[in-house]
This record gives C-alpha cells, sequence and structure tokens, in this order.
C-alpha cells in the first residue's frame, strides 16, 4: 500500500545522473583542446553534441539533485555549497553551449577566445562540484582521509560493546552502557563512515574535540552540551538530531545520556561509582533483563512463493498473506472455512519453505491430514483449537522442529498427545483450557514452556451486583 | 520542492497508485501483509464514550485531597478555556479509595475491584493529552487523527491495510452500548476518504446483529442467492464493458452480504455460549450491555475480525444529576465494566489469543482537578469538568509491555509533567503494532498522500515489549 513517491525516486537517481555531465563535459573540453590540433581537427564536429548533451545532463543532474537535498540528512553547509556549484555547473555549461552553437569558424577571434575562457572554469567547477558530492556521501576527509582499518577494528568494537550487561553496577557506564547508544543511532552520520558537521562520536578524542560548532559536552551540565541539546530538541526543528526520518533516541535512552552527562561525562567510570536517581536505576535495571521478545519470524530471508499456489489457495477461501512486507514467509488462515480439503493440504506443502504461522482453529483437519502439515518445517505457530484433532494426530506435530506456538484449545488431546509434545524442543507456548490434559500430563512437560491450561474465574464480589443511588 | 518535480512525482505516482488501487478494488478486503510482522493480528478497542475520570480510577493524587474544598488557584485558570467551568471553582479530591497492585505497584482505585487482578498485564499511559475539550470533535481526534469530520477512522486504517482474514466477516466491527451512540455519530467508525468497504460494520446486540440479515418473508434463502447471482452476472457484464473498478467492488459486497447471512448470526449468537463463560463476564443474553459486547469482541477476534471497535455511552460526569455523580452513577458504570473488562483479558489469555490481540482502553479525554460549576454554580453532585491536558489510557497484550506504565502528572493531575503522549501518538502505537510504520500507511486524496497520525505522532516505544 505504501504509495512510490516518484519525485523521490528521481531524486534518488542523483548519484547515477551526475556521472552523465561529468563525463560528458570533460570529454567535450578534451575534444575541444584536441580539435585545435591538426591531426584532431575533425573532432570540432563532436564538440557542440557533446557540449549539449552534457548541458542537459548537467541540468538534470542539478535539477534530481534539488529534488534529493528536499529529504534531508546533510551537512547543511556542505550541502548548500553543492547545490550552488552544481547550479553554476549546470548554468556555464548552457552558456558555453550558447557561444558554441555557432560553428566556431564563425565565430570572432575574440568570442573564440571566450569560450576557451568560459570553458576552463566549466571543467573546475564540474570537477570541485563532484569532489564536495563525493564528500557528502562519503565525508570530507574520504580523498585524502586514513585507510580503512580503523573501520574494521570498529567491526571487533562493536561486537565487545554487544556483550549483554550482566552486573549492572559493575558495567562502565560509557563504555558499556553510552557507547552502544551512540553506534546505534549516532554512528551512521558521525563516525569512520561520515562526519556530518565534522563531528565524529565513535572515539573518546573526538568526541572530546566535537565538531563544527565546538565542543559538543559540558561535563555536568546536559542542558549547556550541544549533544544532549541536539537530541532533545522538538523533532520539528532542523537542529534536531538524529534527523527525523531517523530512529531517534528513546526516552529511557534520552534519560541515561543525560545522567551520564550531568555525572560528569566521564569515560571511565562504573555505574556504582556515579549516583543514580531512581528513574535512572530503573532504566539500568532495564538493560540487564532479557525480556526483550525476539521476533518470531526468521531472520534469513526465503523466495517468494509460488503465486499460482497462494492464489489458487485465496480462490478456495483460505486467507494467505505475507507476515510482512518485508519477508517472504507466510501466514495461512482457514478462520474463512470449516472444511479442509486434501488439495488444501497439497497446496500447503507446496508452500513448505514459506509457512510459517498456520490457523486451522474450527476446522475440519484430521489427524491424517496433520501428518501431511508436519512436513511444513518452516512452521512457527499452529492454531488447532476447536478442531477434532486427537492424540494420535497431534504426535505428528513432533516432526516440526521449529514450532513455538501451539493452541489446542476446546479439543479431545490429552495426556498421551501431550507426551509426544515433550519431543519438539522448540517449543515455548501451549494452550489447553478445555482440553483432557490431567496435571499427571502436565508434569512431563518441560517447566520452559509457558502452558496455559485457562479456566479462570472470577470471584463475585459486592460490587457486581450493587446499584448505587442518590441518598 | 520545486514546482516541477511535484507536477513530476503526481503525474508519475498517479499511474503508480492507480496500479495498485486496481488490484485493491478486485478484492478490497483480500488479506495483506503490513510494513512489518506486527505483534497484534487484531485490536479490541474499548472506548469509554463521555469520557471518565483518571482521578478515580488510575491517577491517584493524594495531594489533590488535602486541597479539597479550596478555592482553585487562578494560575490554573489564567488563560484556560473549559467546557463548562466558569469563574473560580473548587478543587476535589480523589473520590475513591486507591492501593497499588500488583507486581508493578499499579495505582488503581476501588472502583475497579476485578480489574486490580490484572495490575501486571497492562501498560498504562497517564499522562495522554489532546487538544479538544468538547466530546464530538475530541472522539474524532481519537478515532480519525483529525478533530473534523471526513477522515478515515482507525479502524478503518487497519482493515484498509490488512484486509479481513475471515472472507465471510467484515474486517471491521463496531459494538455500541449504554444506550446512546458516541456525540460524534458514526463518523468515529466510518471510512472517510477510503473506499467505504472498511468502514466499521455496527452490529447489535439484541435482535438482528445487523439489520435485514435474515431473510424477510416469502424470500427464501435459495432465491435470495439467485437474485445475487443475477445482480452480479448484470454487474459483471457491466465491468466487462467498462471496466470500472467500483463495479467489482460492488459485486464484492453482494457476495459478503450474503456470506455474512449465515457466518454472523452464528458468530453473534452468544445464547450457545457455556454457563461459566456467562458467568465469567457477567453476560445476559438478549440484552444490550458492555459486558456482552466484550464477550462478542473475543468472538469476533477469534474468528479472524481485524479492529472490534466498543463504545460505552455514559461517562460524562459531570455531576449535574445523580447518574452523572462521581459517588454514584460513575461508580455504577465502573461496575458494568469491571468485571466484562477483567474477564475478556483473562478469556483471550486462556485462549492463547492475548498476546496476538491488543486491547486498548480510553476515554476521549480526562477530567479536571476541579468540581464542575456550571454556570458559576454550586453543582448538586460531585462532578469534574472536561479537561484535555491530562488522562490515562491503558493497553494490554497484543505486544505491549506487561506490567508497564508510562506518563506522569504534576501532584494534582492537572497537566503532564514527564512522559506526555498525544493522541497521534497513540495511534502511532497501536499502527505499530499491527506491523504498520504509520507514517508509510497512506492514502492518496486530493492530491497528496493521506495517513491517520496527520504530520505528527511517534510510537510509544516505552510500553513496547
Amino acid at each position: 500500500m505504501e504509495e512510490i513517491n516518484l519525485s523521490s525516486f528521481f531524486g534518488r537517481l542523483h548519484p547515477a545522473l551526475v556521472h552523465l555531465p561529468i563525463g560528458i563535459l570533460l570529454l567535450a573540453f578534451v575534444f575541444e583542446l584536441l580539435s585545435q590540433t591538426k591531426r584532431y581537427k575533425k573532432l570540432k564536429a563532436a564538440v557542440r553534441p557533446s557540449l549539449f548533451y552534457g548541458m542537459l545532463s548537467a541540468a538534470l543532474a542539478a535539477f534530481s539533485g534539488y529534488v534529493l537535498s528536499q529529504e534531508g540528512g546533510y551537512d547543511d553547509q556542505l550541502l548548500t555549497q553543492h547545490k550552488w556549484m552544481g547550479i553554476a555547473t549546470a548554468g556555464l555549461a548552457f552558456l558555453v553551449y550558447l557561444f558554441r552553437r555557432k560553428s566556431f569558424a564563425l565565430l570572432k577571434s575574440d568570442q573564440r577566445k571566450a569560450v576557451l575562457f568560459l570553458f576552463f572554469p566549466l571543467v573546475i567547477l564540474v570537477l570541485i562540484t563532484g569532489h564536495w558530492g563525493g564528500s557528502l556521501t562519503r565525508g570530507e576527509d574520504y580523498l585524502f582521509g586514513t585507510s580503512t582499518d580503523d573501520q574494521a577494528s570498529s567491526t571487533a568494537d562493536k561486537i565487545s560493546k554487544r556483550n549483554s550487561i550482566t552486573n549492572v553496577d559493575e558495567a562502565k557506564v560509557f563504555s558499556d552502557i553510552i557507547q552502544p547508544l551512540l553506534e546505534e543511532k549516532c554512528y551512521a552520520c558521525h563516525s569512520s563512515k561520515k562526519q556530518k558537521g565534522q563531528l565524529r562520536l565513535d572515539q573518546v578524542d573526538f568526541i572530546l574535540k566535537g565538531g563544527k560548532q565546538g565542543e559538543i559536552l559540558v561535563a555536568g551540565d546536559p542542558l549547556e552540551s550541544e549533544l544532549f541539546k541536539r537530541v532533545t530538541l522538538s523533532i520539528e526543528e532542523k537542529e534536531h538530531m538524529p534527523p527525523r526520518r531517523e530512529s531517534q533516541l528513546t526516552s529511557s535512552e534520552i534519560e541515561l545520556l543525560r545522567w551520564w552527562i550531568a555525572e560528569g561525562a566521564t569515560f571511565d567510570k562504573k555505574v556504582i561509582e556515579l549516583t543514580q536517581s531512581t528513574e535512572v536505576s530503573a532504566y539500568l535495571k532495564s538493560l540487564t533483563s532479557t525480556q526483550i521478545i525476539e521476533s518470531w519470524v526468521p531472520e534469513n530471508e526465503v523466495e517468494v512463493a509460488d503465486n499460482a499456489v497462494l492464489s489458487e489457495l485465496r480462490s478456495a477461501g483460505v486467507s494467505v498473506a505475507k507476515v510482512g512486507a518485508n519477508s517472504n514467509y507466510l501466514t495461512v488462515s482457514f478462520s474463512g472455512r470449516r472444511k479442509v480439503e486434501p488439495r488444501d493440504i497439497e497446496l500447503l506443502r507446496l508452500l513448505s519453505k514459506q509457512i510459517v504461522e498456520l490457523n486451522l482453529a474450527r476446522t475440519s483437519v484430521s489427524d491424517e491430514q496433520l501428518l501431511l502439515i508436519s512436513e511444513l518445517k518452516e512452521l512457527r505457530r499452529l492454531h488447532l483449537e476447536y478442531s477434532h484433532v486427537t492424540d494420535f494426530g497431534i504426535s505428528h506435530l513432533k516432526a516440526c522442529e521449529n514450532l513455538l506456538y501451539l493452541n489446542l484449545i476446546e479439543t479431545k488431546v490429552g495426556d498421551e498427545g501431550l507426551k509426544s509434545l515433550t519431543e519438539i524442543k522448540s517449543l515455548k507456548e501451549l494452550y489447553l483450557f478445555n482440553t483432557n490434559i490431567t496435571k499427571e500430563g502436565l508434569s512431563n512437560l518441560n517447566p520452559q514452556i509457558k502452558v496455559d491450561t485457562g479456566k479462570y474465574q472470577l470471584p463475585f464480589l459486592a460490587s457486581d451486583t450493587i446499584v448505587f443511588r442518590k441518598k | 520542492m520545486g514546482l516541477g518535480s511535484l507536477a513530476l512525482g503526481s503525474l508519475l505516482g498517479a499511474c503508480s497508485t492507480n496500479k495498485s488501487g486496481a488490484d485493491l478494488m478486485l478484492d478490497p478486503l483480500s488479506p495483506r501483509p503490513p510494513h512489518f510482522p506486527g505483534k497484534a493480528k487484531s485490536v479490541i478497542y474499548l472506548h469509554m464514550a463521555g469520557s471518565p475520570s483518571q482521578l478515580e480510577l488510575f491517577d491517584y493524587k493524594p495531594e489533590l485531597a488535602k486541597l479539597h474544598n479550596q478555592d482553585c488557584p487562578p494560575s490554573l485558570l489564567e488563560g484556560k478555556q473549559f467546557a463548562f467551568i466558569r469563574g473560580v471553582p473548587k478543587m476535589l479530591g480523589p473520590q475513591a479509595i486507591f492501593k497499588q497492585h500488583g507486581e508493578s505497584r499499579a495505582w488503581i482505585s476501588d472502583n475497579l475491584p476485578h480489574l486490580t487482578t490484572m495490575a501486571d498485564e497492562v501498560s498504562f499511559l497517564k499522562a495522554v493529552t489532546t487538544d479538544q475539550f468538547n466530546h464530538a470533535p475530541a472522539q474524532l481526534f481519537m478515532h480519525t487523527g483529525a478533530p473534523r469530520l471526513g477522515r478515515p477512522s482507525i479502524g478503518s486504517w487497519a482493515t484498509y491495510g490488512l484486509g479481513s482474514e475471515n472472507s465471510n466477516l467484515p474486517g471491521f466491527v463496531v459494538l455500541t452500548s449504554g444506550g446512546k451512540t458516541p456525540d460524534a455519530g458514526k463518523s468515529v467508525w466510518g471510512s472517510g476518504f477510503l473506499p467505504s468497504v472498511y468502514q466499521g460494520v455496527q452490529c447489535r446486540s439484541e435482535g438482528d446483529p445487523v439489520l435485514y440479515i435474515t431473510d424477510p418473508d416469502g424470500m427464501s434463502r435459495d432465491l435470495k442467492k439467485k437474485t445475487i447471482e443475477a445482480i452480479n452476472d448484470v454487474n459483471q457484464q457491466h465491468y466487462e464493458e467498462f471496466q470500472d473498478p467500483e463495479t467489482l467492488t460492488r459485486i464484492n459486497q453482494y457476495e459478503l452480504a450474503y456470506r455474512m447471512q449465515i457466518s454472523v448470526p452464528e458468530v453473534m449468537n452468544i445464547n450457545k455460549e457455556p454457563a461459566y463463560v456467562h458467568e465469567l463476564y457477567g453476560t445476559h443474553p438478549g440484552k444490550t450491555s458492555f459486558a456482552n459486547n466484550c464477550l462478542l469482541a473475543r468472538k469476533l477476534v477469534e474468528q479472524g475480525v481485524r479492529f472490534v471497535q466498543l463504545f460505552d455511552w455514559g461517562w460524562d460526569s459531570h455531576g449535574t444529576d445523580s447518574d452523572n455523580a462521581l459517588d454514584i452513577g460513575f461508580r455504577n458504570k465502573c461496575r458494568e465494566i469491571d468485571r466484562p473488562i477483567t474477564a475478556l483479558i483473562l478469556d483471550l489469555k486462556q485462549r492463547g489469543l492475548l498476546d496476538q490481540t491488543l486491547i486498548v482502553w480510553g476515554g476521549e479525554f480526562g477530567r479536571t482537578p476541579m468540581q464542575e460549576n456550571r454556570d458559576n454554580k454550586q453543582m448538586p453532585f460531585y462532578g469534574r469538568d472536561h479537561h484535555a491536558e491530562a488522562f490515562t489510557m491503558w493497553m494490554a497484550g497484543g505486544g505491549i509491555k506487561r506490567g508497564g506504565s508510562w506518563g506522569e502528572t504534576d501532584e494534582i493531575g492537572y497537566a503532564a509533567i514527564k512522559g506526555k503522549t498525544s493522541v497521534h501518538d497513540v495511534q502511532a502505537t497501536i499502527l505499530n503494532q499491527l506491523g504498520f510504520d504509520h507514517e508509510k500507511l497512506t492514502y492518496q486524496f486530493q492530491g497528496r498522500p493521506f495517513r491517520l497520525t496527520d504530520v505528527s505522532g511517534k510510537v510509544i516505544s516505552e510500553i513496547v515489549a
């Protein structure tokens, strides 16, 4: 449903388009020079068309660059320079072309000089604009900067930094808490890769040095520290960091940053050495918890499902959709159907690489069909609630080695079936409300599995029936 | 951006929209993927129309009790406008007893005794703000992202984005209770400029769930089927001749309506539910009640309905008479929702659906810490005026943090001082749980892409698990 925005697409062609005027205009210049010699006199005829196309491509490049610049996220000053240089290049190319429209021979001698005189600045403009364009995307010290080995070391750093914190008190405030935060939210533009605003945040000396506007930290005073000011500015402000479209700092991250600066913005202290407010300690505590629910969708990619199979299933009233637009894995639901036909199962098996979720609740799915379904190796979530499956059918599921979630509520499944489920090592959630499963059956299960047998009841309270009236 | 590029964008953009638009038109409710795998598959939105007082339910302010019956300081009144408060009102202390509950130590008042046991299941948003202090615009703002008519409601956006999982049921169902529909009327579940297939289908919990769903006398089901087939044949010919995708929508609608005749009465029938279910929810079949609607919501979500919108009217506690007094009528309203909502959470949990069903609870704004003094007169009962600056909402299930809380109000509950969230933030969060980037779920209308959260909104990551 995402609207494809073609104007921004055109803007993004800029990095490709810019190479045309660079090449063509330089070529026109070479032709012009060469045509002065006897040997290449014939090249004179090529100057005009190459100038024309060079001018045209310069105009296109300038225009697309302008569109791209509207997306933001670049160093403002550098962008302005590059923008006006680009426009000037296109303008000058047009001017040179105007002069050069008439055959060179028809020009008066001072006009010939003028053309050559204009050609030189054009070439210089092309080069400068190109260089600034490069600086914008690759960082200002790209051309003469150091080699990439600090990038290699930063990858190694990354691995060490990602080490989870086991004991908050002993954790280093900067390297274990603040640096990973900066890495995640700021490094994309302020590290060895790019130095927007001439600021790098990937090493202590760079952080202390600050950016184009000077130092970014005032130890003990977050409100005076540019680093803190920028992240807390209203997102509408141009100066707000990270830029609007990038992933923003969460409130707890901002609070931790504030705390670090307020406590002196030190680079070697441990958490326990700094005073914590109750909030900060709560945020710190949350860093250790591994409560993060990992996405149940496999991370690796899979090939796109066969469209013919999808449309046959859909026309049979089965709901099939990708789990997300960014993934080829499928979620399949029979909630609009009652009966599961042999053909349905055949089709499902053709999608065995893609199906991660299958909803067969309230259907006629049989024990034999479950045997075939158990061959869906990628299956993570299976809904069989209100179906007629028995212990025998369930026993086939042990082949589903990736199964995380199984819903068996309101089925006839009993302890026998449950026993076979113990073989599914991946199982994390099991719903067994209104089944024939007993307490003993449950005791066989791995205690890691979250089991819900339901039967929740609410006590009757006076407030359930009392009606308050005017005294 | 230059005019040229704008023109170019809309010219080329229009082509691309028409292409995907045509596909959508062929089967507007076909299931579609969200932007990324969402934690929630469905939403049950419990809207307490009229707006319950956060100060008697979740936002405990002992300081306000000390100020009870004192004149409101001018600093709270200067430059402010209230719906009914005039002159200098008195402060009104909390009209409930608060205790902390669960491991999360959440403050919940004795007005909701059952819900106190769910303290560790929900995440509170204690400093939600809105910019509307009248019911209709505030409800529109809460559900459509704009306080004026014409925008699609959040349920419409969800079905537009995800389609419907169950081809026999509408993707977006609305159930009302409390004797009145919301002040903003049906626009709060309207589809605005989205195709009308995405509007909420209002079901009644008494009589026919959908009007005219039973066959009239003398019209058998077979005859009806033939009629629809004949109409659709004519429509199909019409489509082949003119290729208007709207004709396909029409065909689709007839077919869905026919299928709904079978599926809707079944799913909307709570008579067949076992006794323990009725006990759990406190439901009484055959009556229109919030409890019945909660049970229906669970049944609909079980069958693949994307968005179930409940409206319960009667929360506008001004204190003008006993029905809307904080210590009388308001407590009766609390009693009506306390058991059903707790039951809904528990029931979804035992059916393995809570983690994939997002429950949202809230009103359209909050209530003032001051006692209402309509026309500058003392009210006969305890009541509070509309208040836009701070109120409480909560969410549960659907990938929301368990036992969480975000936001804080000042010591009398007048304004947000920390973790302030806006209506658009709440909407962005709901869409996020369904797997949508709220900035990318757009619809081209009148020459520009529109979205639910207009030009603002930020996912409240503090309550996302």
